[in-house]
């Protein structure tokens, strides 16, 4: 008689074999793609920290020092510090260079400050034109400037821009000598729900040289 | 009916597991890659703050001796530990090559190649 099918041992184990490799196959790609969201997340991190060490550098190496002025601020134990100083709103502008002296009649402000929201804050970057010479730190700074929600234009505040939205965890201003050192610690959300939750952090500890003054 | 012989099965589930350990290997590349990543960034930063200091006018000359710092870089609540090293040349009697080297450490290094990074400047004498 020709024998037809499988016997119960042999599709025992074929079932067995099977449901191993899938057991095998499905955490591998669950680890996969754990692991690819992790490397999503700190490639984030990382090119929110680079823009923003970008537009912290580009006005701070810029700004006279005597025009820096640095606030500390503590919410939940974590610094949300904040730091105003004096900028040019064009560069290329003749006028406003000094026709005898050639030095920079600073006419605008830039503020960076992080909310205190609980437990991310974001980072917010305001500029700051006043209308009248900015030789010297703010004087209303910070005044009601470090508002938790993200302000409007006004004719005072003429550009606002949201530097890391509900990511920072520490922004840390250090004023030296001659330089200002800056630590900023960057969150992002967890991967995954329950035990196994993670949350990935980046710390940056920069420090930038205060070249400029204002003669 | 004819079914697999021994030594066809063989084969497909060594095929298989040959596939499966590319795959593995391939995300354990893929991690690695962005662990070091994340920590070269750090890494930069760090070299770049310690080369500022170490630059500044008021900064002691010769710098002083190396330290170490421990940095959220990855995980939330663990730190990786960064080393840092001055080392200073003289290229002429004006001037000398500053060097920081950065290396770090935070109980893995396995696929990621050299956890040291670098930055320098010339630096004219007073």
């Amino acid at each position: 008689l020709k024998r037809l099918g499988f016997s119960l041992l042999e599709t025992l184990v074929g079932m067995a074999l099977l449901s191993t490799l899938l057991a095998v196959t499905f955490g591998l790609f669950q680890w996969g793609s754990r692991h690819s969201a992790l490397a999503a997340m700190r490639q984030g991190l990382q090119s929110d920290a680079h823009r923003i060490f970008a537009s912290v550098d580009g006005a701070l190496f810029a700004a006279p020092r005597e025009t820096l002025d640095v606030l500390q601020r503590s919410a939940g134990g974590r610094r949300r510090d904040a730091l105003c100083a004096a900028a040019l709103s064009d560069w290329a502008d003749a006028a406003l260079y000094d026709p005898v002296t050639g030095l920079p009649l600073w006419d605008r402000y830039v503020v960076f400050y992080a909310t205190q929201a609980d437990p991310l804050g974001s980072l917010l970057r305001l500029q700051l034109d006043p209308g009248t010479p900015c030789a010297q730190p703010y004087p209303a700074f910070p005044g009601t400037l470090l508002s938790e929600a993200v302000p409007s234009a006004t004719p005072l505040i003429s550009r606002v821009q949201l530097l890391a939205s509900e990511r920072v965890a520490d922004f840390r201003l250090e004023r030296g000598a001659d330089t200002l050192r800056v630590s900023l610690r960057l969150q992002s959300g967890s991967v995954a729900p329950g035990p196994s939750r993670r949350t990935e952090s980046l710390e940056i500890r920069h420090s930038v040289a205060l070249q400029n003054e204002l003669r | 009916l004819k079914g697999f012989t021994l030594l066809e099965v063989v084969l497909a589930c060594g095929l298989l597991g040959c596939v499966m350990l590319g795959l593995i290997a391939l995300f354990l590349q893929l991690h690695a890659g962005s662990v070091k990543s994340a920590n070269l960034t750090a890494g930069h930063y760090f070299a770049v703050e310690r080369l500022q200091e170490t630059l500044a006018p008021s900064a002691p000359w010769p710098p002083a001796g190396s330290r170490e710092s421990g940095i959220y870089t990855l995980d939330a609540e663990k730190q990786t530990t960064f080393y840092h090293q001055v080392s200073v040349t003289a290229l002429n009697p004006q001037s000398d090559y500053v060097q920081v080297r950065v290396w770090w450490w935070n109980g893995q290094r396995s696929g990621q190649g050299i956890l040291s990074t670098s930055t320098g400047r010339v630096r004219f004498r007073p």
